[in-house]
Parts: C-alpha cells; structure tokens; sequence
C-alpha cells in the first residue's frame, strides 16, 4: 500500500513538473521562456554566446538599456520599483520570475578511445550529464544562475551559483556599468577567446583542464613514483567575490578573491586567491551591447547572422594563489605552494570566422613539497578556429600544447618517465538540428603526449560524438 | 489594465486644457500650443510620460474639481497623472479590499491613511514635485502625480503624441517625465496663435 502510494507521488511529481516546464513554451530554456525569444539570440550556437549574449551575461542577465520592455513571462513584483523612495524605512523593490526559471540540458556521449591493449573501444553513455539550470533576476539590477549537474560516473553536485549585483553603487553617483557585484561559485571566465563556457566542442580546453597533481614521475628502475600536490585548474568552478565593470563601453575590467581550493568545496587554508582580468573591444557590439554609430543599444542583429560581429579583443588576466598540497608520497610537513597564472589572448571575428589564439603561463614555487626543490613551469599556447558554414552547421579546428617543466633533481634521482607534455589537434563539427539541439562530432589528434610514451602506450587519439540538448 | 484605463478615461491632458479655459479666463486668446511625440526606449510602460512646461510667470488658481485615482484590482489607476499644485486629488478605493495610500514626496512621507473598500478620501496637493503613491497592504502597487507650478502640461497619449494648448506667448523649458527614464530639457518658443513641434526622446 505504502510502495503505491509513493509510485502515485512519483507520477504526480513527474506530471507537475512537465506541466511546469511545457506550459509556457516548449524545448526552451529559462532565459529564453522569459523574453520568449530563441537562444540564437543570445547563442551563436549553444552554449556559445554570441555579442549580445555576452553584453546580457555582462549585465547581469538584463537585456542593456532596458530590460523590462522585453520581458514577457511577468514576474510576480514582491515590491513595486516606487519603493526605493521609501528606503531604508522599506524593503527594497524586487520581483521573482513569473514561472519557475528552470532548464534542462542533456548530454548523451560515444567515446571510442584506445585501451592498454592499444586497441578502440568505443563506450556509450547516455547519458554522459544531466545538468539543472536555473537563471534570471530579482528585480532590476540583481541577477542569478545556477547549475546542479549529476554525472553517469559521478555523484550530483552544485556546479555553479551565484548572484551579479549590477550597479550596486549607482545610488552614491558611481555611473552605470562601472562597477557590480558577483558573488557564489562561479565561472571566472578566464578568456572570452578560448573560454569553457562557450566550449561548443566536448574536450576542456588543455591550459585549463589539467593540474600539477596529475603530473607523476616514475623511477623506471625500482617502479616508485612521485606525484606533484597541487590541485588548482583555471577550468573549475570555485567560490568567490568578483567586482568587475565596464569602462566606456568598450574596457572590460574585474578582479576577485576565490578560495582557490581547486574543485573543494571548502577551502584548506586561511588564504584567499587574488586575480584580475581586462579585456577591450575594438570594433563589433561593446560590452555594454551598444553597436558603433548608433545611440543606445539595438537588439537588431546583423542580417547574415547573430553570430556576425566583425571586432577584434584583446584579453589578459592574472592569478595568485597559495595551496598547501599533499604530495605522493606524503612529505614529512605539508607544504605551501605558492603559484600563478597568466593570460594572454586575442580574438578576431570576421563574418563567418571567428580565429582566436593566444598563451596561458605560469610558475609554482613549490608544487613538489618535500620530494624536490624544483619549481614547475606552467606553459599552454593554444589556437582556435570556428567558421560557421550554414546558420546550423560551424567547423572548428583547435590547437593546443601542454608543457609542465620536470622536477630535475627527481630526474637525477632516476625518476626519468612521466611527463603533462603534449600537443594535440582538435577537429570538430557541430551540427544544430534544433536551437536547442546540437550534435557534435569531434576528434582528438595528438601529435605529442609524453605521458602515453613514459606508460608505454600509444598515443590515446580518440573520437566522440554528443548530442546536446536543452529545454 | 487598458481597459480599466478606458473606463476611467484620460483626464490629465484635458484638465490641463480646462485650466488655462476656466481658471485663467482669456488666456486662450492670443495664446498658443505646444505639441510632439515622445520617443521611449527600454521602459515597460511608454505611455506613461508627463509633458509640462516649467515655469510660466504668474499665479494659477486651482481647479474647482477633484481630480481622481481609484484603486481597481489592486492597482492605482491611473499609473500616472498630473495635477496644477494646490489641486485636491479624490483618492477612490473601488476594491472590495483595504488599501491605504501612502503618498511620499521629497524623500519623506507627505501622507499615510487606510482606505476601506468603496470609500474616498480627498486631499490637497500643496508643493510641486513628484508624489509617489505606494500601498503597505500590497507593496506590489504604486502610482505617481507629477504636480506642476503651472496648468500646462499633457500625459502622452496611447501613440506617443502630447498636446498642450493656451500657453501664453513666451520661452519656456520644456519637460518631460517617466518614473523610469529621462529627458533633457528642450526650450520652446511659443508665439501667438501657432503651434510650436517638439519631439522629446525619453530613455533611462
């Protein structure tokens, strides 16, 4: 009897939630029911955002120079706007979204890769991710987003969520765009050029993806081996404070503390990491959405495409951060490994193409504890082409290389096999069957992986296809 | 909403007209008008801008009717209106609900009182400036009253035109008001029996 009664509050769930998220508008996501408009406005192609898309994430999730007129899923208004007046006697106005601000996205994958017997095999997961997005705002000038993801190989987890407090100083005269607030576990956004945000294909980014702790070294006479203790990736997700803002609409500028605990939830020690990060825009859409020669911003898109915006941007950033690893074998006393990370980009968008490239560096004091005094080198050139052929079918072709000094004294010491080193191409072409579907096909390529030689393996070329969906 | 707008119609542009008629008599001779279009981007509720002229030399004598704001449906209608200082304001309550009117002007608090379902209050609106009308009871209402030094004045009506006519021969600065945007003040030069254009742009 009971066993019934929960299947029946299963379907009841079930039912009331595909009521929920089919009755506004079906297969689109939570931004796109809200404005009802297409994710090819804010999306070249899913999940990588065109101009305007990135002046609206910019702007807190806010359509610039004026969001409500766009809005078209009323929101429920907690407080009207006219209280600010009666502030701080009152609350302060806000809304919350209309219908339930949720989207889902699917990820169903095929990975054919080499095993130890040097040998394809091809595995099925489907599917590989499901991820629970939520975004949108609470008021004027207050954004949110969020991400739970539940993995096939993997538990469930908060990926991201944070709120943007845009212009939150604009009432002691500091102008609009200047300076907001983000604050939660958040993507960095490292580089607009190459950015894991807008990863149209299915493999990370190399200068993003791989950590110090991945980097063994093997004695290949007695078998022993030592592996690095720091855990920090520019890819991952992690808590932080950001201020950022733009400066006459066409300099980006931010710069933020985060715990700096790699993907750990909690941080280890009581230090914080530091960054910053500027970039500017010549040509195209600004960042605060505006086109060159025309007042105000125009929602109008060019007519070839939404993905045209013939510009050119150049980016940089910067990271300090301080870890106490564990190394392995554990050293004695746990050490402290001082590091940073560079950046450098630049971005060229002409009709079709969109050419990017760029270097992401950097130095470790003391990644290797007590196992050696060496300090490790950090250094990934990449570069990235993407030409859209039709409106639904974009080519891309990327570069990347990988290079992490050796410890030399654990060299001497006979630890000569193991190395992060490689260099790999990346082809791939993604197809969208709908704005919200997409089907990728991409190839991995190396013409370089140390790792593979040290192991004696092949090297792991590999080949995938995903479906992407979101609704 | 429109249609609740409708009901109540737009008094505010004809009252302004029935001001420079009846409180000012023989002003309409020899006067002239100002008229334009106002252009709105990135607010929610385009129509809602008060057109007014700034300062008129003299002394206007308040209308002898009320002017009323009724809450329907738990909203002030209209959003917007606009009075000559000194005018009453007939504050209605045709909801079978309690609100209260709490009126604020210049930061602080010009009024404050309940009003029960189908009841009226009246009250006099002294100083120029902006009144915004808020509701403790249902904090998601609010409306505004722009009270003006002088009779001249026009709410935009539903295709972004305004009107105002009888104003005195004169230069005078134009503006324009939106609870949400800005308009820069244009100058206007109003001659004997002509009409004088001035299209407005509003944006926040």
């Amino acid at each position: 009897m009971r066993k019934a009664v929960l299947v029946l509050l299963a379907i009841g769930i079930a039912t009331f939630v595909t009521l929920v998220l089919t009755e506004n508008a079906s297969a689109i996501p939570a931004f796109a029911r809200k404005y009802r408009t297409s994710c090819l406005t804010c999306h070249t192609m899913m999940p990588k955002l065109n101009a305007f898309g990135e002046a609206f994430r910019l702007n807190g999730y806010q359509i610039p120079d004026g969001d409500e007129p766009h809005i078209k899923d009323e929101p429920l208004v907690t407080a009207a706007p006219a209280w600010k007046e009666a502030w701080p006697q009152a609350n302060w106005p806000g809304w919350i979204p209309g219908s339930p601000p949720i989207a889902i996205r699917l990820q169903v994958d095929t990975e054919s890769t080499k095993d130890e017997t040097k040998k394809y095999s091809t595995n099925f997961e489907f599917p590989h991710e499901i991820e629970i997005l939520w975004g949108g705002t609470f008021g004027e000038d207050l954004g949110f987003f969020g991400e739970v993801e539940w993995k096939q190989r993997g538990n469930m987890e908060v990926k991201q969520g944070f709120l943007k407090f845009q212009n939150p100083l604009e009432w002691a005269g500091v102008p609009r765009r200047w300076l907001n607030l983000w604050i939660g576990q958040m993507d960095q956004v490292w580089l607009t050029s190459y950015r894991n945000l807008d990863r149209v294909g299915i493999n990370h980014p190399l200068w993003g993806n791989k950590k110090p702790d991945d980097f063994t070294v093997r004695n290949p006479t007695t078998g022993a081996t030592r592996r690095s203790g720091n855990s920090f990736r520019l890819q991952d997700m992690v808590p932080g404070i950001e201020l950022n803002g733009i400066l006459g609409s066409r300099l980006f500028w931010a710069g933020g503390v985060t715990t700096g605990a790699g993907e750990a939830r909690f941080d280890i020690d009581n230090h914080k990491d530091a960054y910053y990060k500027l970039r500017y825009k010549i040509g195209g859409r600004a960042y605060d959405g505006s086109l060159p020669g025309e007042k105000g911003v125009s929602l109008a898109a060019p007519a070839r495409g939404a993905w045209v915006d013939n510009a050119l941007q150049i980016e940089h950033f910067g990271y300090f951060g301080r870890q106490r690893i564990t190394t392995t074998p554990a050293s004695a006393s746990r050490s402290t490994d001082s590091f940073n990370r560079f950046g450098v980009a630049l971005r060229w968008t002409w009709q079709d193409l969109d050419l990017a490239g760029g270097l992401v560096w950097g130095r470790h004091q003391d990644p290797w504890g007590d196992l050696s005094t060496s300090k490790l080198d950090y250094s990934a050139p990449f570069a990235r082409l993407d030409y859209m052929i039709f409106p639904w079918w974009m080519a891309q072709l990327r570069f990347e290389d990988l290079h992490m000094s050796s410890p030399k004294d654990l060299r001497l010491a006979g630890y000569n096999q193991g190395s992060l080193d490689q260099t790999r191409f990346v082809p791939a072409l993604i197809f969208l069957i709908r704005a919200n579907l997409r089907f990728v096909t991409e190839g991995e390529i190396y013409t370089r992986h140390k790792d593979s030689e040290s192991k004696n393996l092949s090297i792991p070329h590999a080949f995938w296809t995903r479906f992407d969906y979101a609704f | 909403m429109k249609m609740i707008r409708r009901k109540l119609g737009t008094p505010v542009a004809s009252w302004g007209v029935l001001f420079c008629l009846t409180a000012i008599p023989g002003l309409a001779i020899g006067a002239g008008g100002i008229s334009g279009s106002v252009h709105t981007r990135g607010v929610k509720n385009p129509t809602d801008v008060i057109v007014y002229v700034e300062k008129v030399e003299g002394q206007f004598q308040s209308p002898k009717a009320t002017v009323p704001i009724d809450q329907i449906k738990r909203t002030y209608v209209p959003h917007v209106l606009a009075v000559l200082a000194g005018s009453e304001v007939e504050f209605r309550n045709s909801d079978n609900d309690l609100h209260n009117i709490h009126a604020r002007q210049g930061g602080r608090k010009i009024f404050n009182f309940g009003i029960p379902f189908q009841q009226k209050v009246r009250k006099v609106l002294k100083q120029e400036g902006i009144v915004t009308l808020l509701c403790d009871v249902h904090p998601e209402m609010s409306a505004f009253i722009v009270v003006t030094q002088n009779p001249f004045f026009a709410k935009v009506d539903d295709k972004g035109n305004y009107s105002i006519e009888n104003v005195p021969p004169g230069t005078y600065t134009l503006k324009a008001w939106h609870e949400k945007a800005k308009a820069e003040g244009k100058e206007v030069k109003v001659s004997e029996g002509s009409n004088a254009r001035v299209d407005i742009e509003v944006r926040p």
